[in-house]
C-alpha cells in the first residue's frame, strides 16, 4: 500500500456508529466499565477493612491489648481506605487537556506520588494488623515462623502493588523517551 | 450543553473508534477505551474554547486517554466465522482487509509513533501535529519520514 492508500484506508476506518443515547450514558461515571470495576474492588476492600475493624475489639481480644495498639489499628485502617478513595478520585481526573509530552510528564509525577502514598498506607495497615495480633504474645519458634510468614506475605503484596504502579510509570516514561530520543 | 456536546461527539466519533482500535487489541478493551475517551471529553468540554478545531481537540484528548490509561497487553485471538473458500470477497471485504492490514501494521509501531502517524494520515499539518504531541515541527517531519519507512517495511 502506498501512503495515499494508507490515508484513504485510515479516513474510511472507524465507521461503526454509536447512538447518541449510548454516548450520553458514557458521560456518566456510574456507567463507565473500568471505573465500575475499580469501584467494586474498592467497595469489597472497604467492607472487609471495616468488618475487620468492627470485630477486632471483641473478636480478637482488643480489650486485652494496649489502647495505643487499638488506636493505631483503627487509624491505619481508615487511612488505607481514605487513600484508596483518593486514588479513585485521581483516576477520574487523570487526563489534562495538554499536549502529549507534557501530559505524560505531569502524569508521571502524579503517579509517583500516588504509588508512594498507596504503598505506605497498605504497609502501615499491614504492619498495624501484625503488631496488633502479636503484641503481648510470648513467642516460641513456631510463632516466630508464623510472624515471618505474615511479614513475608505483607512485603510480597506491597511488592506486587508497587510493580503495577512501576509498570504504568515505566510505560509513560517510554512514551517520553520515544518523543524526545533525538532531542537529548 | 449536553446536547451540543453529544452532537459534536456523534459527528466525530470515528476518531474515537480509530484511536481505540489503534491502542487496544481486543474488542472488550476497545469498548472500555471508547467509554473512557467519551468520559474524558465530557469532563474537558467546559474548558473547550473552540480556539482549535473540534477534531483536533478530540484527537488530543483521545490520544492522551489512550496513553494515560494503563492496560496489560492481552494476546489477540480471532476466529474466522467462515471457511476461507466459502468467503464471498466483495468490495466491503476488500476495504476491511485493507483496514485490518493497516491496524496490524500500526500495532507494530511504538505508542508515540502510532499517535504521530495517525495525525499524519488524517492530514493534519506539521504545526497541528507538533501542537498535539508537544514536539517541534522539524522533529515531526523527521519522525514522520522514519515512521513511513518503517510502515513500508512492515507492509511489504
Amino acid at each position: 500500500m502506498v501512503i495515499d492508500d494508507l490515508k484513504n484506508t485510515w479516513k474510511a476506518a472507524g465507521e461503526s456508529h454509536k447512538a447518541q443515547s449510548e454516548l450520553r450514558l458514557m458521560t456518566a461515571l456510574k456507567h463507565n466499565g473500568r471505573l465500575k470495576r475499580i469501584r467494586r474492588r474498592l467497595l469489597i476492600e472497604s467492607i472487609l477493612v471495616f468488618a475487620f475493624l468492627s470485630i477486632f475489639y471483641t473478636g480478637l481480644d482488643g480489650t486485652d491489648k494496649p489502647l495505643w495498639a487499638n488506636v493505631i489499628l483503627v487509624i491505619s485502617g481508615v487511612l488505607y481506605i481514605v487513600n484508596r478513595l483518593l486514588g479513585y478520585s485521581a483516576t477520574i481526573n487523570l487526563i489534562p487537556d495538554n499536549d502529549m509530552l507534557n501530559m505524560s510528564k505531569g502524569l508521571i509525577k502524579k503517579l509517583k506520588k500516588l504509588s508512594i502514598s498507596s504503598g505506605m498506607s497498605a504497609l502501615f495497615f499491614g504492619a498495624a494488623v501484625i503488631l496488633f495480633m502479636t503484641i503481648e504474645i510470648v513467642f516460641d519458634t513456631q510463632k516466630y515462623m508464623m510472624l515471618g510468614g505474615l511479614i513475608t506475605t505483607l512485603l510480597a503484596f506491597t511488592f506486587v502493588s508497587y510493580s503495577v504502579w512501576k509498570q504504568q510509570i515505566y510505560r509513560l516514561q517510554q512514551i517520553i523517551n520515544q518523543l524526545s530520543e533525538d532531542l537529548q | 450543553m449536553m446536547e451540543v456536546f453529544l452532537a459534536l461527539v456523534d459527528e466525530h466519533q470515528n476518531i474515537i473508534h480509530k484511536v481505540s482500535r489503534m491502542y487496544r487489541n481486543t474488542v472488550e478493551d476497545q469498548e472500555d477505551l471508547f467509554q473512557d475517551i467519551v468520559l474524558q471529553l465530557w469532563k474537558a468540554y467546559p474548558n473547550f474554547r473552540a480556539e482549535s478545531k473540534v477534531s483536533t481537540w478530540m484527537y488530543r484528548i483521545a490520544l492522551n486517554t489512550a496513553m494515560a490509561l494503563f492496560r496489560k497487553k492481552k494476546p489477540l485471538v480471532e476466529f474466522e466465522s467462515e471457511l476461507p473458500e466459502t468467503k464471498d470477497i466483495n468490495k466491503a471485504d476488500e476495504i476491511s482487509e485493507h483496514e485490518e492490514k493497516l491496524f496490524n501494521a500500526l500495532h507494530q509501531l511504538t505508542l508515540a509513533e502510532r499517535a504521530i502517524i495517525s495525525l499524519y494520515l488524517e492530514e493534519y499539518s506539521y504545526t497541528e501535529i507538533a501542537d498535539i504531541i508537544g514536539i517541534s515541527e522539524n522533529y515531526v517531519g523527521v519522525r514522520i519520514n522514519r515512521i513511513k519507512k518503517r510502515l513500508k517495511e512492515i507492509l511489504t
